[in-house]
């Protein structure tokens, strides 16, 4: 009896105990992240404290540490060129930099957690493909209309207007593209000596199955070359089925891909914008189709074996001379921007096999938004817009420090260092605008006039700009992404009896709601079409 | 009380032994030819490795997987640095940390003992789950990408403090406590005199276990670690299992060698790395296996 | 002894035992921290999370979340999945252990504890070194099975990591081969600890080796046998993350197969980025758990109230 007594006694007050320690712990949040912020930024601004005394017309500026958080490999000698980086800031914004490189495979969990639990961060990297739109819906990012007026003077005059009309959600702008090219065409590129030895040709070859004869020849001929190198590893979309509609159809993806997956997609040449999902016949037969034909490669051993699992990205491969083609996307001079990232170690050469057309993911396909979680966003902007104008802070990011990773050989052009530290995380086309690049060998003296024609003459995807709203259908896209990520190594030929699967894919799709979806979306589609095209 | 003559009555007859040996023999094999299989396979030469696959008996043998693996020491000594440094710490921690608690709630006479081991016990029924606790960790506590993040999970284990406590209940009688005390001991001196000499077999029973799971651990640096410089060994391993480019960007840099590169096979190097990693324990545990055979089973038994 | 009021007495025995209580504070304290937190992190199941509104400030979505993991048929195949799998391990690694156990127990000779240093080997390793392992054996073009022993016996490559017909198997396998042997360990212990008076008793009447296992050893160990039971019970609805999600290479053909609680809260939580279905997925499988431990608790009472834990 006593002891029941005592044990209540003490329930109680390890209960009170409890709610004390919580609400501690939620106090602590909020001051936690300030805090954390303080810690990080005094070490940094010490050091420039007195390298730099002069006084720059930002006397009425607080310090202020901005993070840029951005896709790339994190480098060895990423310390020193965050300090030039920050001796340049300090003097002209009084501000210092953190740069927060996030390797590819993880940049989107990561950010995206770190965006959940309301971690500070600045500028951040974001695009169509890494749930950009899915994320301002969220609430991720600070609208940025104003402060681009504000303090992006320099960003609205040298970017494409066109690239400020498809980072939009209901009309308000919450990222700025990266100014490079706007758009790409999709292609098969290959090795230029493989090319040559076996006289393909390739101007000839428009779709997977084409390759076939070259597939067999090479497998025989040339032992230890891959032919195709997918990787369907979870995270990844699954491989093949990059270019699958476009190859055979004028049907282009719009609309949401749960799970990376085109699941949507429009004839962007019809008139009128009919949405069809993939359980439409005419589409089942092109997945049927190419997905037996990747089952037939993946048997006869064209593809690598560990397809469905893989998520080594192919370029290793090619750097060891084991992969001789690939299928991607084509722009002016990016056959040497190949060969540069492999060492320069062989020669590439593409064949285009689509028209290049600007659709909202594409115009929206690298860009920098700025965090909610910013504590000075007007800071943020300031420093995108030198990123966006500024030829000495853009190199700086992507090839690092003169003389110690890059010699330049002429007044707009470089050699890099090899093995110096710094400069072969392909920053180009993540940081601010590529336009102001120094060149790199190789590269053609006229690479960015070529590209400014090449976004003038791009054509314009009927459905440029508009964005899918899909906070009505969460239930059905969070369903359809649990399916589908089953059946993405559909797409790597790992499984057998495609067409069957694919069948039995379709089933679940549909039980999954995918029609609810398609209606959604094509109600959304005409509403947009009304007020946009009239 | 058995005499001699009567065990040897109750006894197997020769030809059971013999086929108990025999099956004995077999599972002692199975449990280790993967590792063996692993070990060869790092050793075994990229044109074997082409033509023929895996094989326990390769034509050709090559060093070059751990060749190259210790010219980019950098990253996986680092690893095991942290990796032994956490599991130094987090054993030490977690040993000390439990016995704390196991010896109170042991004691017949601590009248809160009902609550506290109810507070234990319930931890084992019911818990938040990992998105909750991310949160917490993240958000409240500030531990992102901290080491103590990956220690803090895992310093008591209710199972073994239970262990403990039976141990305690068991092995050290309540006069012997009672008479330190009326000799004037405090209750420290008590536990740290009296009662942990006398535990040792259970203290180097939960030490071996922290130990390996702390230094098997690689869930919590999934959730909580983001630098590339902060990667234990098991995370490391973890990376290039999915992704042998990581390593392989790194070790080429170390040794700036095209040539030997295209010599050098993922599998081997990704088995190397695996070799590396399991390659302390397996040398440890049979010189604890004494203690903790002893330890655990005196807990679980008597529990 | 006066008889005292029970906050007298309370207070009284808190500070006669402060040292007692000072001594298991700091565990105490660890014990908050890194388990009752996060119990009440649970709520965010029943939140709809943006990232302005923060977590806490979140509007309330009650049962929303999840609503998900019914309509989808996810919490049925989640579920099976993962009781089927923790039954199955428990019954095969308990017979094999005792099996173990009791054949090691009859040896003769010094041999018993090199095979039991080999048997408990593989316990000591990693998941992750473990799925090397596995690897080593299923890759597809070079792994021993398709690379040696399938080709011995002249049959076709088999893509391991995208047929999941095998994977049951490959996992009930895995799962003894790691913890066969340390639960062996557990039993040889507990039949050493059998008075080997029964025995001799036994002998007297004749009784066969079998006979002895099964009249005297099986039913002295019960106990822990039911202990052991128990105490698993209450993972029944967790499952070895490792296991179910490195070791098949987080493969997606193999879903339907190998996808448990776990590694579904771990996927929802990566990449659908949706902590709410997550969390509540997470809190689906802790009530669960603890139901079924009462439940079990109680069954064992009723049949045996001295073998209950509670």
């Amino acid at each position: 009896m006593r002891q029941k007594k005592s044990f209540l006694i003490a329930l109680a007050i390890m209960l009170a105990a409890m709610l004390v320690l919580q609400a501690c712990a939620s106090d602590g949040k909020e001051g936690g992240t300030n805090k954390s912020n303080q810690a990080t930024t005094a070490p940094s601004t010490e050091p420039n404290a007195g390298t730099e005394t002069s006084k720059p017309d930002n006397a009425e500026l607080k310090p202020y540490q901005v993070s840029i958080v951005y896709f790339g490999t994190p480098e060895a000698d990423g310390a020193l060129v965050e300090e030039k980086l920050n001796e340049f800031f300090k003097e002209k914004i009084n501000a210092t930099v953190k740069l927060v490189p996030i390797a590819a495979s993880e940049y989107q969990n990561r950010t995206e957690l770190m965006m959940n639990t309301g971690e500070k961060m600045d500028l951040v990297f974001s695009a169509s493909w890494l749930n950009y739109f899915g994320n301002v819906t969220k609430g991720a990012f600070l609208e940025l209309d104003e402060l681009l007026d504000k303090h992006g003077q320099g960003i609205k005059e040298t970017l494409h207007p066109l690239y400020l009309e498809a980072p939009r959600m209901k009309g308000k702008l919450y990222a700025v593209p990266t100014n490079k090219e706007i758009t790409q065409g999709q292609s098969f590129t290959y090795r230029k000596d493989i090319v040559d030895k076996y006289d393909i040709p390739i101007e000839t070859i428009n779709t997977w199955g084409d390759l076939e004869p070259w597939y067999e020849k090479i497998s025989r001929e040339e032992k230890g070359m891959t032919n195709l190198f997918l990787a369907g590893g979870s995270g990844n979309s699954g491989g093949g089925i990059h270019m699958m509609y476009e190859t055979n159809s004028n049907y282009r993806p719009v609309g949401p891909t749960p799970g990376k997956t085109q699941m949507f997609l429009v004839d962007y040449t019809a008139p009128k914008m009919e949405v069809k999902s993939i359980l439409d016949p005419e589409l089942v037969d092109i997945d049927k189709k190419e997905f037996e034909l990747f089952r037939k490669y993946y048997e006869k051993g064209y593809i690598n074996s560990d397809a469905g699992t893989s998520k080594t990205s192919a370029a290793d491969l090619r750097r060891q001379g084991k992969l001789w083609m690939s299928s991607g996307v084509w722009k002016p001079g990016s056959d040497i921007e190949v060969k540069i990232a492999d060492n320069n170690l062989y020669d590439y050469v593409s064949h285009v096999v689509t028209e290049p057309i600007v659709t909202t993911d594409l115009a929206a396909g690298s860009m920098f938004s700025i965090s909610r979680t910013s504590e000075d966003p007007e800071r943020a902007m300031m420093v995108l817009n030198y990123l966006h104008t500024d030829p000495y802070v853009v190199n700086l990011i992507v090839h690092g420090i003169e003389g110690k990773h890059y010699k330049k050989v002429g007044d707009n052009r470089i050699e890099p260092i090899a093995d110096s530290g710094y400069g072969t995380s392909a920053l180009f086309w993540v940081i601010g605008s590529q336009m102001l690049n120094y060149l790199k060998p190789g590269q053609p003296d006229d690479l960015y006039i070529n590209w400014k024609k090449f976004n003038d003459e791009a054509v314009r995807f009927p459905l440029m700009g508009f964005v899918f709203d899909d906070s009505k259908v969460k239930n059905e896209i969070a369903e359809l992404t649990a399916v589908i990520s089953e059946y993405k190594i559909l797409a790597t030929g790992a499984v057998a009896n495609p067409s069957k699967v694919v069948d039995e894919r379709n089933e679940k799709l549909k039980t999954a709601g995918i029609e609810k979806v398609q209606a959604e979306l094509q109600a959304q589609i005409d509403a947009w079409w009304a007020d946009n095209k009239q | 009380m058995g005499s001699p003559a009567n065990r040897r009555e109750n006894t197997i007859s020769p030809v059971a032994n013999m086929l108990l040996n025999g099956m004995f023999l077999i599972l002692s094999f199975l449990c280790v030819i993967p590792v063996v299989l692993v070990i060869i396979v790092s050793l075994t030469h990229i044109d074997t490795l082409v033509t023929e696959g895996y094989q326990f008996i390769p034509d050709k043998l090559s060093w070059i997987a751990y060749e190259s693996l210790f010219k980019d020491y950098g990253t996986i000594f680092r690893a095991y640095a942290i990796s032994i440094g956490i599991t130094v710490v987090g054993t030490i921690a977690s040993v000390l940390l439990m016995a704390l608690y196991a010896y109170p709630i042991s004691r017949q006479d601590y009248p809160f003992r009902t609550f506290f081991t109810f507070v234990l016990f319930f931890t084992m029924l019911f818990n938040g789950g990992v998105v909750s606790k991310y949160i917490i960790f993240t958000q409240s506590l500030g531990l992102l990408d901290t080491y103590m993040a990956l220690v803090l999970p895992l310093l008591i284990v209710p199972f073994n403090v239970i262990i403990m406590r039976t141990f305690f209940q068991t092995t050290i009688h309540p006069a012997l406590i009672e008479s330190a005390r009326i000799d004037g001991a405090s209750e420290f001196r008590i536990f740290f005199r009296i009662v942990l000499p006398l535990s040792l077999p259970v203290m180097a029973t939960m030490a071996l276990l922290g130990t390996i799971l702390f230094w098997n651990d690689w869930f919590n640096s999934l959730l909580f670690i983001r630098t590339e410089d902060k990667y234990p060994l098991q995370y490391l391993m973890l990376r290039v299992l999915n992704d042998v480019q990581y390593l392989r960007n790194n070790v080429q840099l170390a040794a700036q060698n095209p040539e030997l590169m295209s010599n050098l096979p993922d599998e081997s190097l990704q088995m190397a790395l695996a070799v590396v990693c399991m390659g302390p324990i397996l040398l440890i545990y049979p010189f604890f296996q004494k203690y903790f055979v002893k330890g655990l089973t005196v807990g679980a038994v008597k529990g | 002894m006066k008889e005292r009021t029970g906050i007298a007495y309370f207070i009284h025995s808190l500070w006669k035992f402060r040292f007692l209580t000072i001594m298991l504070v700091p565990t105490f304290i660890v014990l908050i921290v890194n388990n009752y937190l996060p119990m009440f992190g649970v709520f965010i199941a029943f939140k709809n999370i943006n990232y302005i509104d923060g977590i806490l400030g979140s509007p309330w979505v009650g049962f929303r979340n999840f609503e998900f993991l019914f309509t989808s048929g996810s919490l049925w195949r989640i579920t099976r999945n993962t009781v089927l799998y923790s039954l199955t391990f428990m019954a095969v690694n308990t017979v094999l252990s005792i099996a173990i156990a009791v054949a090691i127990n009859e040896l003769r000779g010094r041999l018993a504890k090199t095979y039991q240093t080999f048997l408990i080997m593989p316990y000591f390793l990693s998941m992750i070194v473990v799925s090397y392992l596995v690897y080593a054996f299923l890759n597809p073009d070079k792994g021993f099975m398709n690379a040696s022993i399938l080709e011995w016996f002249g049959l076709d490559r088999v893509f391991w990591y995208s047929e999941k017909a095998y994977w049951p198997y490959i996992l009930i396998l895995v799962n003894a081969w790691k913890n066969v042997g340390i639960g062996a360990v557990i039993y040889i212990a507990a039949i050493a600890g059998i008075d080997q008076e029964y025995y001799e008793a036994a002998v007297l009447d004749g009784a066969s080796k079998w006979k002895q296992t099964l009249y005297i050893t099986l039913p002295s160990i019960q106990p822990i046998i039911i202990i052991l039971t128990i105490l698993s019970m209450g993972s029944v609805f967790n499952s070895d993350f490792g296991l179910f999600y490195q070791v098949p290479m987080d493969s997606g053909a193999l879903y339907p197969v190998t996808d448990t609680v776990d590694t579904y809260v771990y996927r929802v939580l990566m990449e659908l980025n949706d902590i709410g279905m997550s969390s509540a997925a997470a809190l689906a499988q802790s009530v669960l758990g603890f139901v079924l431990v009462l439940l079990t608790n109680s069954a064992v009472r009723k049949i045996n109230p001295d073998q209950a834990l509670f």
